[in-house]
């Protein structure tokens, strides 16, 4: 389903702050699986999440997804099939415009953005459908503008935006690190929903150790651009967050840090 | 004669609206302060005057006038998108372009046309009152174009402008090119422009290479002024308080020209009204920013 060839990335290339983050690196998801990713700041979860959706490009390598190669498209045409939630709670909505109106535009995703009146009012029921499970009461809030909505809420909606179309791959980059406890644990509740509900292949990043091993199928751990630890199966059923942090530390020590 | 110059302050003011409604896009939709503004708007004035003084039919003119406009926004768009140059500094670029386009357009730096039709001089206007003519065109144009306005902001097309400005990753995760759209957008502000200048020559039957100067500013204040005054009214849409904000930025011009400012000055009364706009704005907006 997704699949990372030997990717190489440089930052800064031929300049005295050159940085080597990746090397040689290999990922394969297969179709339908759960990704967990932890791994400390500077480890490359961010970079290879950025590689995937086309923000940036790698030196070298090759990214397939769904069979097709997708190394050089671009990252709007790459979103047709890529769904992306960040950490940022204003990233995946419009704040100057009504719920119901983002649903709308997210509804259209794929289709051709024309003169074609922006809402229609047809799909307002099943909008409501898709928002009474959050139990934020947002079904009864769609002409309230986004914008005033708290960054929990913002973020359900973003969720439920990227997964109403179809998309083959879901990327949750610490899509709960600016929320506070509660709300955090109400959209990574939902998240497990959604991607179980659809089956979505999703990889998720996250600090929140007790997140990393409840939800998924796999588990990786990043360090110094590889992967240096990958449970699926028996194993990673068995972990836990202890374990998770005697880990992190034994890494820490041997680099130093 | 006070109501007279009222008169003529509102209908150029209502011509400014249009021009201020071009603004709304690319400042405040789009995000983008666009400067080419001060070269597109005498760009509508020449191709006007030229087309005028060939014989063209006035009403024509509008739609051309606005073409020419979007293709030059187009282009500002292009030297942002494409070759990566600064918002402000493709604008810049654009403007000062468009000054040579002009008069080369033009032939020379100012063209009268007092005896050929223009808008104001038509059929339509030979069934109105004479004094209310050209006023009642004013308003039916302004009329047009906002509700033709305000209903291309309700589409699929123009929701995903209004999106761009607010939040671009979401145009993008939406599998659209946002550098598309930004075009989309610099293309109608700059048509809109465009049109404005289009009338303000029919309206002065005449082009002049400087009445390009300042248009931005002049744009901007009213967005700026309509945005500000009505900040409270709810019914009111946003076009409708920039229309408005024209005007009153218009009225204020000619009271101050009325009161016996020297039109040597008038620049500077406008630069410095523009700042003291800007400066109660921030504060406005620093106090209250829940209202935003």
């Amino acid at each position: 389903m997704l699949e990372l060839k030997d990717i190489c990335k440089t930052y800064n290339v031929g300049l005295i702050n050159e940085t080597k983050v990746l090397e040689g690196f290999n990922l394969s998801v297969p179709k339908g699986q759960f990704v967990t990713v932890i791994g400390s700041n500077g480890s490359g979860k961010t970079t290879i999440l950025n590689l995937i959706c086309g923000t940036i490009f790698p030196n070298s390598g090759k990214i397939f997804l769904d069979g097709s190669d997708v190394t050089s498209m671009t990252e709007f045409r790459r979103a047709r099939h890529i769904g992306r939630v960040f950490q940022d709670t204003q990233k995946g909505t419009s704040p100057n415009m009504t719920i119901l109106e983002n649903l709308s535009l997210a509804d259209n995703k794929g289709r051709f953005y024309g003169l074609g009146m922006g809402v229609n009012r047809k799909r307002i029921e099943a909008y409501k459908e898709m928002l009474a499970p959050l139990g934020l009461g947002l079904e009864n809030k769609l002409d309230v503008l986004v914008g005033s909505l708290s960054g929990g809420q913002r973020q359900a909606l973003a969720m439920v935006m990227c997964t109403m179309t179809d998309i083959e791959l879901l990327i949750l980059d610490e899509h709960t690190a600016a929320l506070d406890p509660k709300t955090s644990e109400l959209i990574i509740g939902l998240t497990n929903k959604i991607v179980r509900e659809k089956g979505i292949t999703t990889m998720m990043v996250t600090h929140n150790l007790r997140h990393a091993v409840s939800y998924g199928d796999r588990l990786l751990m990043f360090h110094r651009g590889g992967i240096e630890m990958d449970l699926s199966g028996e194993a990673r059923r068995n972990v836990d967050v202890d374990d998770l942090l005697d880990r992190f530390n034994q890494i820490s020590i041997e680099s130093g840090n | 004669m006070l109501l007279n110059m009222l008169q003529s302050a509102t209908e150029q003011g209502l011509i400014y609206a249009v021009l201020a409604l071009g603004l709304y896009i690319s400042y405040s939709v789009l995000d983008f302060p666009d400067l080419s503004v001060d070269g597109t708007f005498p760009l509508g004035s020449a191709v006007t005057a030229v087309l005028i003084i060939s014989g063209a039919n006035p009403w024509l003119c509008l739609p051309a006038a606005f073409l020419c406009g979007a293709a030059a926004g187009v282009v500002t768009g292009l030297i942002h998108v494409k070759l990566n140059v600064t918002n402000l500094l493709s604008g810049i670029l654009m403007m000062t372009a468009l000054y040579s386009v002009n008069l080369t357009i033009a032939g020379r730096s100012n063209l009268q046309f007092y005896t050929q039709p223009t808008i104001f001089k038509g059929a339509l206007a030979r069934l109105l009152p004479e004094r209310q003519a050209k006023l009642v065109i004013i308003i039916l144009c302004v009329v047009v174009i906002k509700a033709l306005f305000d209903l291309y902001m309700k589409t699929k097309s123009g929701m995903l402008l209004r999106a761009c400005g607010a939040n671009e990753q979401l145009v993008k995760s939406l599998s659209v090119d946002s550098g598309k759209i930004k075009m989309l957008g610099l293309a109608i502000a700059n048509g809109l422009v465009s049109l404005s200048g289009s009338m303000m020559c029919q309206y002065n039957m005449g082009f002049d290479i400087t009445t390009g100067t300042g248009s931005m500013v002049i744009g901007l204040a009213s967005v700026i002024i309509g945005m500000t005054v009505f900040r409270k009214a709810k019914l009111m849409g946003d076009t409708l308080k920039v229309v408005f904000g024209g005007v009153i930025y218009y009225l204020c011009i000619s009271a101050s020209l009325m009161l016996g400012l020297k039109p040597q000055l008038l620049k500077l009364v406008i630069a410095a009204l523009f700042l003291v706009i800007l400066t109660i704005n921030s504060k406005l907006f620093k106090g209250g920013a829940a209202d935003a």
